[in-house]
Protein backbone atom coordinates (compact mmCIF):
# COMPACT_ATOMS: atom_id res chain seq x y z
CA UNK A 1 0.00 0.00 0.00
CA UNK A 2 1.10 3.55 -0.55
CA UNK A 3 0.10 6.49 -1.77
CA UNK A 4 1.11 8.86 -5.19
CA UNK A 5 0.45 11.93 -4.95
CA UNK A 6 0.88 14.60 -7.67
CA UNK A 7 -0.83 17.68 -7.07
CA UNK A 8 -1.26 21.12 -8.36
CA UNK A 9 -3.50 24.19 -7.30
CA UNK A 10 -3.11 27.80 -7.63
CA UNK A 11 -3.37 29.71 -4.42
CA UNK A 12 -3.48 33.21 -3.79
CA UNK A 13 0.10 33.76 -2.56
CA UNK A 14 1.96 30.91 -4.41
CA UNK A 15 1.07 27.77 -5.69
CA UNK A 16 1.22 24.04 -5.15
CA UNK A 17 3.54 21.67 -7.26
CA UNK A 18 3.62 18.88 -5.88
CA UNK A 19 4.36 15.09 -6.62
CA UNK A 20 5.86 12.31 -4.47
CA UNK A 21 5.10 8.67 -3.36
CA UNK A 22 4.41 7.87 0.49
CA UNK A 23 5.51 4.91 1.54
CA UNK A 24 3.79 1.96 3.24
CA UNK A 25 4.90 4.25 7.04
CA UNK A 26 4.64 7.56 9.25
CA UNK A 27 5.81 10.10 6.96
CA UNK A 28 6.84 13.75 8.49
CA UNK A 29 5.70 17.02 6.03
CA UNK A 30 8.40 19.37 7.27
CA UNK A 31 7.74 23.02 6.21
CA UNK A 32 7.69 26.63 7.93
CA UNK A 33 4.53 28.42 8.33
CA UNK A 34 2.17 28.93 4.53
CA UNK A 35 4.51 26.68 2.83
CA UNK A 36 1.88 24.67 1.25
CA UNK A 37 2.04 21.30 3.78
CA UNK A 38 -1.65 21.57 5.21
CA UNK A 39 -2.93 22.12 1.86
CA UNK A 40 -1.21 18.91 0.64
CA UNK A 41 -3.31 17.21 3.48
CA UNK A 42 -6.58 19.01 2.67
CA UNK A 43 -6.11 17.91 -1.13
CA UNK A 44 -5.47 14.31 0.20
CA UNK A 45 -9.05 14.11 1.98
CA UNK A 46 -10.71 15.70 -0.53
CA UNK A 47 -11.22 18.77 1.67
CA UNK A 48 -9.98 20.94 -1.21
CA UNK A 49 -9.79 20.10 -5.11
CA UNK A 50 -6.99 20.80 -7.06
CA UNK A 51 -6.85 22.22 -10.10
CA UNK A 52 -5.22 19.18 -12.07
CA UNK A 53 -3.06 16.41 -10.74
CA UNK A 54 -3.62 13.08 -9.71
CA UNK A 55 -3.95 11.26 -6.32
CA UNK A 56 -3.81 6.86 -6.39
CA UNK A 57 -4.03 5.17 -2.77
CA UNK A 58 -3.44 1.47 -2.58
CA UNK A 59 -4.65 1.55 -6.43
CA UNK A 60 -7.41 3.39 -5.82
CA UNK A 61 -7.90 6.53 -7.90
CA UNK A 62 -9.04 9.19 -5.57
CA UNK A 63 -8.87 12.09 -7.97
CA UNK A 64 -7.72 12.63 -11.65
CA UNK A 65 -8.23 15.05 -13.20
CA UNK A 66 -8.02 14.10 -17.03
CA UNK A 67 -10.35 11.63 -16.55
CA UNK A 68 -12.44 13.19 -14.29
CA UNK A 69 -12.14 11.53 -11.20
CA UNK A 70 -13.17 12.93 -8.12
CA UNK A 71 -13.38 10.41 -5.30
CA UNK A 72 -15.49 12.39 -2.13
CA UNK A 73 -14.04 12.73 1.17
CA UNK A 74 -16.67 10.12 2.80
CA UNK A 75 -14.75 7.26 0.21
CA UNK A 76 -11.42 7.81 1.07
CA UNK A 77 -11.23 6.64 3.94
CA UNK A 78 -9.04 8.99 5.13
CA UNK A 79 -8.79 9.88 8.74
CA UNK A 80 -7.71 13.31 9.43
CA UNK A 81 -6.83 15.27 12.76
CA UNK A 82 -7.58 19.02 12.70
CA UNK A 83 -5.22 21.41 13.76
CA UNK A 84 -8.00 23.20 15.75
CA UNK A 85 -9.42 19.58 16.71
CA UNK A 86 -12.72 20.21 14.92
CA UNK A 87 -14.92 18.74 17.44
CA UNK A 88 -18.41 18.77 17.47
CA UNK A 89 -19.10 21.48 20.25
CA UNK A 90 -22.85 20.17 20.51
CA UNK A 91 -22.06 16.42 21.31
CA UNK A 92 -20.98 14.30 23.86
CA UNK A 93 -17.58 13.28 23.93
CA UNK A 94 -18.97 10.32 23.46
CA UNK A 95 -21.57 11.25 20.62
CA UNK A 96 -18.15 12.76 18.88
CA UNK A 97 -16.45 9.10 18.48
CA UNK A 98 -19.57 7.42 17.68
CA UNK A 99 -20.82 9.18 14.49
CA UNK A 100 -17.82 8.29 12.45
CA UNK A 101 -18.49 4.23 13.43
CA UNK A 102 -20.04 1.93 11.15
CA UNK A 103 -22.68 -0.70 12.86
CA UNK A 104 -25.57 -1.57 14.95
CA UNK A 105 -25.91 0.60 18.20
CA UNK A 106 -24.34 -1.73 20.80
CA UNK A 107 -21.60 -2.04 18.35
CA UNK A 108 -20.84 1.14 18.68
CA UNK A 109 -20.92 1.58 22.21
CA UNK A 110 -18.37 -1.68 22.47
CA UNK A 111 -16.02 0.40 20.26
CA UNK A 112 -16.65 3.42 21.83
CA UNK A 113 -15.86 2.18 25.04
CA UNK A 114 -12.41 0.53 23.78
CA UNK A 115 -11.80 3.75 22.24
CA UNK A 116 -11.94 5.94 25.47
CA UNK A 117 -10.31 3.38 27.57
CA UNK A 118 -7.82 3.47 24.95
CA UNK A 119 -7.07 7.32 25.39
CA UNK A 120 -8.25 7.77 28.70
CA UNK A 121 -11.73 9.36 27.81
CA UNK A 122 -13.57 6.86 30.00
CA UNK A 123 -14.50 9.48 32.54
CA UNK A 124 -15.40 11.93 30.17
CA UNK A 125 -17.43 9.82 28.45
CA UNK A 126 -21.06 12.71 29.00
CA UNK A 127 -18.72 16.03 29.15
CA UNK A 128 -18.79 18.66 26.05
CA UNK A 129 -15.60 19.55 24.09
CA UNK A 130 -16.13 23.10 25.67
CA UNK A 131 -15.90 21.72 28.99
CA UNK A 132 -12.47 19.57 28.26
CA UNK A 133 -8.64 20.60 28.78
CA UNK A 134 -6.79 21.00 25.58
CA UNK A 135 -4.78 17.39 25.61
CA UNK A 136 -8.25 16.16 26.32
CA UNK A 137 -9.73 17.62 23.00
CA UNK A 138 -6.94 16.09 21.29
CA UNK A 139 -7.11 12.70 22.54
CA UNK A 140 -11.08 12.55 21.67
CA UNK A 141 -10.08 14.30 18.38
CA UNK A 142 -7.70 11.19 17.95
CA UNK A 143 -10.20 9.04 19.49
CA UNK A 144 -12.72 9.98 16.75
CA UNK A 145 -10.50 10.03 13.83
CA UNK A 146 -9.46 6.06 14.60
CA UNK A 147 -13.59 5.25 15.14
CA UNK A 148 -13.91 5.48 11.60
CA UNK A 149 -11.02 2.81 11.04
CA UNK A 150 -8.97 4.87 8.37
CA UNK A 151 -6.60 3.44 5.91
CA UNK A 152 -4.09 6.79 5.86
CA UNK A 153 -3.59 9.14 8.92
CA UNK A 154 -3.30 12.29 8.18
CA UNK A 155 -2.02 14.68 11.05
CA UNK A 156 -2.09 18.16 10.74
CA UNK A 157 0.03 20.10 13.07
CA UNK A 158 -1.32 17.88 15.84
CA UNK A 159 0.78 19.50 18.89
CA UNK A 160 0.70 22.89 17.84
CA UNK A 161 -2.01 24.03 20.19
CA UNK A 162 -0.88 22.57 23.25
CA UNK A 163 1.61 23.91 25.27
CA UNK A 164 5.19 22.41 26.18
CA UNK A 165 4.34 19.78 29.08
CA UNK A 166 1.05 18.41 26.96
CA UNK A 167 3.13 18.27 23.83
CA UNK A 168 5.67 15.73 25.38
CA UNK A 169 2.87 13.49 27.11
CA UNK A 170 0.65 13.52 23.96
CA UNK A 171 3.83 12.80 21.49
CA UNK A 172 4.26 9.22 23.53
CA UNK A 173 0.46 8.81 22.69
CA UNK A 174 1.04 9.83 18.99
CA UNK A 175 3.86 7.76 18.65
CA UNK A 176 1.79 4.68 19.55
CA UNK A 177 -1.15 5.30 17.35
CA UNK A 178 1.25 5.90 14.70
CA UNK A 179 3.18 2.18 15.63
CA UNK A 180 -0.08 0.74 15.56
CA UNK A 181 -1.28 2.07 12.20
CA UNK A 182 -0.52 -0.12 9.67
CA UNK A 183 -0.21 1.73 6.13
CA UNK A 184 0.39 5.76 5.27
CA UNK A 185 0.43 8.07 7.45
CA UNK A 186 1.59 11.91 6.95
CA UNK A 187 2.47 14.36 10.30
CA UNK A 188 2.56 17.45 9.34
CA UNK A 189 4.41 19.65 11.73
CA UNK A 190 7.47 22.59 11.41
CA UNK A 191 8.92 20.97 14.22
CA UNK A 192 12.14 19.17 12.81
CA UNK A 193 12.30 17.33 16.28
CA UNK A 194 9.01 16.50 16.42
CA UNK A 195 9.20 14.28 13.10
CA UNK A 196 12.25 13.01 13.90
CA UNK A 197 10.69 11.28 17.34
CA UNK A 198 7.64 9.95 15.35
CA UNK A 199 8.39 9.11 11.54
CA UNK A 200 11.69 7.91 10.02
CA UNK A 201 10.97 9.55 6.66
CA UNK A 202 10.32 12.79 5.48
CA UNK A 203 9.34 15.32 3.39
CA UNK A 204 10.49 19.11 3.14
CA UNK A 205 8.30 21.79 1.47
CA UNK A 206 8.76 24.98 0.85
CA UNK A 207 7.38 27.71 -1.03
CA UNK A 208 4.77 24.82 -2.18
CA UNK A 209 7.18 22.30 -3.59
CA UNK A 210 8.23 19.19 -2.20
CA UNK A 211 12.33 20.50 -1.93
CA UNK A 212 14.09 17.26 -0.28
CA UNK A 213 12.68 13.84 0.90
CA UNK A 214 14.62 11.07 2.45
CA UNK A 215 14.95 9.38 6.10
CA UNK A 216 14.84 12.48 8.94
CA UNK A 217 18.86 11.72 9.65
CA UNK A 218 20.10 12.05 6.55
CA UNK A 219 18.17 15.28 5.99
CA UNK A 220 19.49 16.19 9.38
CA UNK A 221 22.66 15.18 8.51
CA UNK A 222 23.49 16.26 5.02
CA UNK A 223 20.92 19.03 3.91
CA UNK A 224 20.46 19.87 0.60
CA UNK A 225 18.43 23.04 0.96
CA UNK A 226 18.25 26.05 2.46
CA UNK A 227 14.76 25.36 3.26
CA UNK A 228 15.68 21.91 4.25
CA UNK A 229 18.65 22.94 6.39
CA UNK A 230 16.50 25.86 8.18
CA UNK A 231 13.91 23.57 8.71
CA UNK A 232 16.22 21.31 10.54
CA UNK A 233 18.14 24.15 12.45
CA UNK A 234 20.60 25.63 11.09
CA UNK A 235 21.37 29.11 11.70
CA UNK A 236 24.60 30.08 9.49
CA UNK A 237 24.48 31.13 6.26
CA UNK A 238 27.65 32.51 4.12
CA UNK A 239 28.73 33.10 0.39
CA UNK A 240 30.67 30.27 -0.69
CA UNK A 241 34.29 30.88 -0.34
CA UNK A 242 36.27 31.54 -3.07
CA UNK A 243 38.40 28.22 -3.08
CA UNK A 244 35.28 26.30 -2.45
CA UNK A 245 34.03 27.42 -5.41
CA UNK A 246 34.72 24.97 -7.75
CA UNK A 247 33.25 21.70 -6.60
CA UNK A 248 30.30 23.70 -6.06
CA UNK A 249 27.91 25.04 -9.15
CA UNK A 250 24.39 26.06 -8.89
CA UNK A 251 25.09 26.46 -4.80
CA UNK A 252 23.98 29.65 -3.02
CA UNK A 253 25.28 29.14 0.40
CA UNK A 254 27.25 27.71 2.65
CA UNK A 255 25.69 26.29 5.65
CA UNK A 256 27.41 25.40 9.32
CA UNK A 257 24.88 24.59 12.57
CA UNK A 258 25.65 26.82 15.79
CA UNK A 259 26.81 24.04 16.95
CA UNK A 260 29.26 22.35 14.64
CA UNK A 261 31.48 25.58 15.70
CA UNK A 262 34.79 24.81 17.71
CA UNK A 263 37.47 27.27 18.83
CA UNK A 264 40.24 27.79 15.55
CA UNK A 265 43.34 25.75 15.51
CA UNK A 266 46.90 26.23 13.88
CA UNK A 267 46.30 24.65 10.04
CA UNK A 268 42.72 25.81 9.57
CA UNK A 269 41.22 26.48 6.07
CA UNK A 270 38.39 28.31 6.86
CA UNK A 271 38.30 30.77 10.26
CA UNK A 272 35.43 32.85 11.10
CA UNK A 273 37.04 35.61 13.53
CA UNK A 274 34.92 38.25 15.08
CA UNK A 275 34.06 39.96 18.89
CA UNK A 276 31.41 38.57 20.81
CA UNK A 277 28.07 40.60 20.80
CA UNK A 278 26.01 39.01 23.29
CA UNK A 279 25.27 35.51 25.06
CA UNK A 280 22.31 34.34 25.79
CA UNK A 281 22.80 31.40 28.48
CA UNK A 282 21.68 28.19 28.10
CA UNK A 283 21.48 24.79 29.91
CA UNK A 284 23.71 23.14 28.30
CA UNK A 285 25.70 25.22 25.73
CA UNK A 286 25.25 29.25 25.89
CA UNK A 287 24.44 31.12 22.67
CA UNK A 288 26.78 33.17 21.35
CA UNK A 289 26.83 36.06 19.09
CA UNK A 290 29.68 36.97 16.90
CA UNK A 291 30.20 39.71 14.78
CA UNK A 292 32.52 39.06 11.74
CA UNK A 293 32.96 40.60 8.25
CA UNK A 294 31.41 37.86 7.17
CA UNK A 295 28.09 38.94 8.96
CA UNK A 296 26.65 37.79 12.55
CA UNK A 297 27.40 33.90 13.39
CA UNK A 298 25.53 32.20 15.85
CA UNK A 299 27.46 29.60 18.31
CA UNK A 300 26.10 27.09 20.44
CA UNK A 301 29.24 26.47 22.76
CA UNK A 302 28.44 23.34 25.19
CA UNK A 303 29.67 24.29 27.99
CA UNK A 304 31.72 20.90 29.24
CA UNK A 305 33.64 21.60 25.95
CA UNK A 306 35.31 24.68 25.76
CA UNK A 307 35.50 27.60 27.88
CA UNK A 308 33.65 30.34 27.43
CA UNK A 309 34.22 33.74 25.82
CA UNK A 310 33.33 37.01 27.50
CA UNK A 311 30.97 39.96 25.81
CA UNK A 312 33.59 41.99 23.77
CA UNK A 313 36.16 39.27 23.36
CA UNK A 314 37.80 38.91 19.73
CA UNK A 315 37.95 35.45 19.10
CA UNK A 316 38.69 32.75 16.29
CA UNK A 317 36.13 30.08 14.91
CA UNK A 318 36.72 27.11 12.82
CA UNK A 319 34.55 23.95 11.58
CA UNK A 320 35.22 20.48 10.22
CA UNK A 321 34.68 19.89 6.59
CA UNK A 322 32.04 17.19 7.17
CA UNK A 323 30.66 20.06 9.19
CA UNK A 324 30.17 22.34 6.20
CA UNK A 325 27.08 22.10 4.06
CA UNK A 326 26.96 23.27 0.54
CA UNK A 327 23.27 24.13 0.08
CA UNK A 328 20.97 24.84 -2.86
CA UNK A 329 18.35 27.27 -3.29
CA UNK B 1 -66.10 41.48 21.30
CA UNK B 2 -64.97 39.50 18.58
CA UNK B 3 -61.49 37.36 19.10
CA UNK B 4 -61.14 35.77 15.52
CA UNK B 5 -58.67 38.47 14.74
CA UNK B 6 -56.62 37.09 17.68
CA UNK B 7 -56.76 33.39 16.49
CA UNK B 8 -56.16 33.51 13.13
CA UNK B 9 -53.28 35.76 13.61
CA UNK B 10 -51.48 33.28 15.85
CA UNK B 11 -52.60 30.72 13.35
CA UNK B 12 -51.17 32.22 10.42
CA UNK B 13 -48.28 33.97 12.15
CA UNK B 14 -47.30 30.22 13.73
CA UNK B 15 -47.68 28.51 10.28
CA UNK B 16 -45.33 31.38 8.07
CA UNK B 17 -43.26 30.81 10.68
CA UNK B 18 -42.66 26.84 10.27
CA UNK B 19 -42.90 27.27 6.51
CA UNK B 20 -39.91 30.28 6.97
CA UNK B 21 -38.05 27.71 9.26
CA UNK B 22 -37.89 25.41 6.83
CA UNK B 23 -37.74 26.50 3.47
CA UNK B 24 -35.25 29.48 5.33
CA UNK B 25 -32.91 26.46 5.93
CA UNK B 26 -33.20 24.61 2.87
CA UNK B 27 -32.52 27.69 1.19
CA UNK B 28 -29.81 29.37 2.84
CA UNK B 29 -28.07 25.88 2.88
CA UNK B 30 -28.34 24.94 -0.88
CA UNK B 31 -27.30 28.47 -1.64
CA UNK B 32 -24.16 28.12 0.09
CA UNK B 33 -23.35 25.16 -1.45
CA UNK B 34 -23.68 26.66 -4.90
CA UNK B 35 -20.65 27.24 -7.09
CA UNK B 36 -22.05 29.73 -9.04
CA UNK B 37 -24.97 32.64 -9.41
CA UNK B 38 -25.05 32.75 -5.69
CA UNK B 39 -25.65 36.62 -5.89
CA UNK B 40 -28.65 36.01 -8.14
CA UNK B 41 -30.73 33.68 -6.52
CA UNK B 42 -29.64 35.56 -3.08
CA UNK B 43 -30.70 38.35 -4.40
CA UNK B 44 -33.93 37.05 -5.42
CA UNK B 45 -34.87 35.46 -2.11
CA UNK B 46 -33.71 38.67 -0.10
CA UNK B 47 -36.46 40.84 -2.33
CA UNK B 48 -39.46 40.28 -0.56
CA UNK B 49 -37.56 41.79 2.66
CA UNK B 50 -36.80 45.25 0.75
CA UNK B 51 -39.41 45.85 -0.99
CA UNK B 52 -42.72 47.70 0.02
CA UNK B 53 -45.52 44.76 1.29
CA UNK B 54 -47.99 46.17 -1.19
CA UNK B 55 -45.27 45.42 -4.07
CA UNK B 56 -45.26 41.79 -2.59
CA UNK B 57 -49.08 41.45 -2.33
CA UNK B 58 -49.38 42.81 -5.59
CA UNK B 59 -47.20 40.31 -7.52
CA UNK B 60 -48.60 37.64 -5.31
CA UNK B 61 -52.21 38.64 -6.65
CA UNK B 62 -50.88 38.30 -10.05
CA UNK B 63 -49.27 35.17 -9.61
CA UNK B 64 -52.32 33.45 -7.88
CA UNK B 65 -55.24 35.20 -8.95
CA UNK B 66 -57.48 34.01 -11.18
CA UNK B 67 -55.79 34.79 -14.14
CA UNK B 68 -52.60 34.15 -12.94
CA UNK B 69 -50.05 31.69 -13.90
CA UNK B 70 -50.31 29.61 -10.41
CA UNK B 71 -53.84 31.01 -9.97
CA UNK B 72 -55.35 29.42 -13.36
CA UNK B 73 -54.27 26.09 -12.89
CA UNK B 74 -55.34 25.63 -9.08
CA UNK B 75 -58.94 27.16 -10.22
CA UNK B 76 -58.78 23.83 -12.91
CA UNK B 77 -58.66 21.87 -9.55
CA UNK B 78 -61.55 23.69 -8.02
CA UNK B 79 -59.16 25.75 -5.15
CA UNK B 80 -59.33 29.77 -4.64
CA UNK B 81 -56.73 31.37 -2.91
CA UNK B 82 -57.21 34.72 -2.68
CA UNK B 83 -59.24 36.44 -0.04
CA UNK B 84 -58.96 32.79 2.25
CA UNK B 85 -56.68 32.60 5.28
CA UNK B 86 -54.82 30.25 3.39
CA UNK B 87 -53.26 33.43 1.24
CA UNK B 88 -52.74 35.19 4.58
CA UNK B 89 -50.50 32.36 5.49
CA UNK B 90 -48.99 32.68 1.71
CA UNK B 91 -48.12 36.34 2.21
CA UNK B 92 -46.99 36.17 5.64
CA UNK B 93 -44.42 33.29 4.53
CA UNK B 94 -43.04 35.40 2.10
CA UNK B 95 -42.48 38.52 3.89
CA UNK B 96 -41.18 35.94 6.58
CA UNK B 97 -38.96 34.09 4.75
CA UNK B 98 -36.09 36.42 4.11
CA UNK B 99 -35.34 37.20 7.80
CA UNK B 100 -35.21 33.74 7.94
CA UNK B 101 -32.90 32.83 5.33
CA UNK B 102 -30.41 35.44 5.99
CA UNK B 103 -30.00 35.09 9.42
CA UNK B 104 -29.78 31.16 8.89
CA UNK B 105 -27.43 32.09 6.31
CA UNK B 106 -25.26 34.41 8.66
CA UNK B 107 -24.90 31.44 11.27
CA UNK B 108 -24.22 28.82 8.71
CA UNK B 109 -21.31 31.16 6.96
CA UNK B 110 -19.61 31.75 10.31
CA UNK B 111 -19.38 27.90 10.95
CA UNK B 112 -16.32 26.42 10.46
CA UNK B 113 -15.88 24.36 7.67
CA UNK B 114 -13.46 22.64 9.19
CA UNK B 115 -16.19 21.52 11.10
CA UNK B 116 -18.03 19.56 7.72
CA UNK B 117 -14.90 18.86 6.85
CA UNK B 118 -14.41 16.43 9.94
CA UNK B 119 -17.70 15.18 9.16
CA UNK B 120 -17.27 14.03 5.58
CA UNK B 121 -13.82 12.63 6.72
CA UNK B 122 -15.44 10.25 9.29
CA UNK B 123 -17.54 8.96 6.23
CA UNK B 124 -20.62 10.78 7.40
CA UNK B 125 -23.16 11.63 4.37
CA UNK B 126 -23.40 14.87 3.40
CA UNK B 127 -27.32 14.62 5.36
CA UNK B 128 -26.03 13.43 8.18
CA UNK B 129 -23.91 16.60 8.57
CA UNK B 130 -26.56 18.85 7.99
CA UNK B 131 -28.55 17.23 10.50
CA UNK B 132 -25.96 16.34 13.45
CA UNK B 133 -23.29 19.22 12.76
CA UNK B 134 -24.61 22.15 10.50
CA UNK B 135 -28.30 22.30 12.37
CA UNK B 136 -26.55 22.38 15.83
CA UNK B 137 -24.10 24.65 14.89
CA UNK B 138 -26.36 27.03 13.46
CA UNK B 139 -29.30 26.71 16.31
CA UNK B 140 -28.54 30.13 17.94
CA UNK B 141 -29.07 31.86 14.41
CA UNK B 142 -32.25 29.36 13.59
CA UNK B 143 -33.21 30.60 16.87
CA UNK B 144 -32.96 34.14 15.96
CA UNK B 145 -34.70 33.99 12.65
CA UNK B 146 -37.63 32.17 14.17
CA UNK B 147 -38.10 35.17 16.51
CA UNK B 148 -37.58 38.05 14.15
CA UNK B 149 -39.74 35.48 11.30
CA UNK B 150 -42.33 35.54 13.70
CA UNK B 151 -42.77 38.66 14.61
CA UNK B 152 -42.77 39.70 11.54
CA UNK B 153 -45.49 37.69 10.45
CA UNK B 154 -47.45 38.71 13.03
CA UNK B 155 -46.96 42.32 12.21
CA UNK B 156 -47.92 41.22 8.84
CA UNK B 157 -50.37 43.46 6.98
CA UNK B 158 -49.37 45.41 3.06
CA UNK B 159 -49.41 42.09 1.36
CA UNK B 160 -52.01 40.02 3.54
CA UNK B 161 -54.41 42.61 2.88
CA UNK B 162 -54.05 42.51 -0.96
CA UNK B 163 -54.49 38.90 -1.22
CA UNK B 164 -56.08 37.48 1.75
CA UNK B 165 -58.31 40.87 1.90
CA UNK B 166 -59.90 42.34 5.24
CA UNK B 167 -63.27 40.08 5.94
CA UNK B 168 -64.20 39.89 9.66
CA UNK B 169 -64.47 36.75 10.85
CA UNK B 170 -62.94 35.01 7.79
CA UNK B 171 -59.43 36.97 6.93
CA UNK B 172 -59.34 39.52 9.74
CA UNK B 173 -55.80 39.44 11.07
CA UNK B 174 -55.34 41.77 13.83
CA UNK B 175 -52.99 44.28 12.31
CA UNK B 176 -55.46 44.38 9.77
CA UNK B 177 -58.33 44.68 12.14
CA UNK B 178 -56.21 47.82 14.08
CA UNK B 179 -56.63 49.51 10.65
CA UNK B 180 -60.24 48.65 10.01
CA UNK B 181 -60.97 50.19 13.76
CA UNK B 182 -59.10 53.11 13.17
CA UNK B 183 -61.02 53.88 9.52
CA UNK B 184 -64.02 53.50 11.56
CA UNK B 185 -63.43 56.69 13.75
CA UNK B 186 -62.79 57.66 17.41
CA UNK B 187 -65.28 55.57 18.91
CA UNK B 188 -63.69 52.46 17.86
CA UNK B 189 -59.64 53.52 19.22
CA UNK B 190 -60.12 51.09 21.88
CA UNK B 191 -60.16 48.40 19.99
CA UNK B 192 -57.24 49.02 18.31
CA UNK B 193 -55.41 50.12 21.38
CA UNK B 194 -56.88 46.29 22.62
CA UNK B 195 -54.88 44.70 19.65
CA UNK B 196 -52.09 46.89 19.88
CA UNK B 197 -51.23 45.55 23.13
CA UNK B 198 -52.04 42.10 22.53
CA UNK B 199 -49.43 41.91 19.36
CA UNK B 200 -46.70 44.32 21.54
CA UNK B 201 -47.28 41.27 24.20
CA UNK B 202 -46.71 38.65 21.91
CA UNK B 203 -44.09 39.73 20.10
CA UNK B 204 -42.29 40.54 23.47
CA UNK B 205 -43.12 36.93 24.92
CA UNK B 206 -41.72 35.76 21.59
CA UNK B 207 -38.18 37.54 22.29
CA UNK B 208 -38.20 36.41 25.57
CA UNK B 209 -38.79 32.67 25.24
CA UNK B 210 -35.98 32.73 22.72
CA UNK B 211 -33.41 34.49 25.11
CA UNK B 212 -33.93 32.26 27.72
CA UNK B 213 -33.80 29.00 25.12
CA UNK B 214 -30.62 30.93 24.30
CA UNK B 215 -28.70 31.11 27.76
CA UNK B 216 -29.92 27.36 28.33
CA UNK B 217 -28.10 26.88 25.40
CA UNK B 218 -24.76 28.55 26.23
CA UNK B 219 -24.98 27.20 29.66
CA UNK B 220 -25.52 23.65 28.14
CA UNK B 221 -22.41 24.18 25.69
CA UNK B 222 -20.29 24.82 28.84
CA UNK B 223 -19.73 28.50 28.42
CA UNK B 224 -21.34 31.72 30.56
CA UNK B 225 -24.10 34.10 29.47
CA UNK B 226 -23.17 36.97 28.71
Amino acid sequence: MSLCVDVHKKLEIFSLDMQTEFPDAPTAVIGASGSGKSMLLRCIAGIIIPDSGKIVSNDTVWYDSSARILLAPQRRHAGYLFQQYALFENKTVAANIMLGMKGTKAEKKQACAVLMERFQLTGLAGHYPPQLSGGQKQRTALARMLAAKPDILLLDEPFSALDTYLRGQVRQQMADVLEQHTGVSLLVTHDFSEAMQLCPNAVVVSDGRIVEQGSCKTLWKQPKTRACAELTGMRNFFPIPKEMRARAEAACCLGIRPADFRPAREGDAVVFTGTVKRILPGIHADQIVLETVQGELLWDAAHEKVLLPQPGERISLSVGQENMHILKQ
Amino acid sequence: MDLSPFVLTLKIALLATAFSLVLGVGAAWLVLRMHRGQGLIDGLLTLPMVLPPTVVGFALLLLLGKYGPLGAVLQAAGISIIFTPTAGVIAATVVAFPLMYRTVRGAMEQLDPDLMAAGRTLGMSEWRIFLHVTLPGCAPGIAAGTVLSFARALGEFGATVMIAGNIPGKTQTMSVAIYSAVQAGRAHYGEALFWTVIICLLSFAGMIAVNLWNRQYIRRKGGTPR
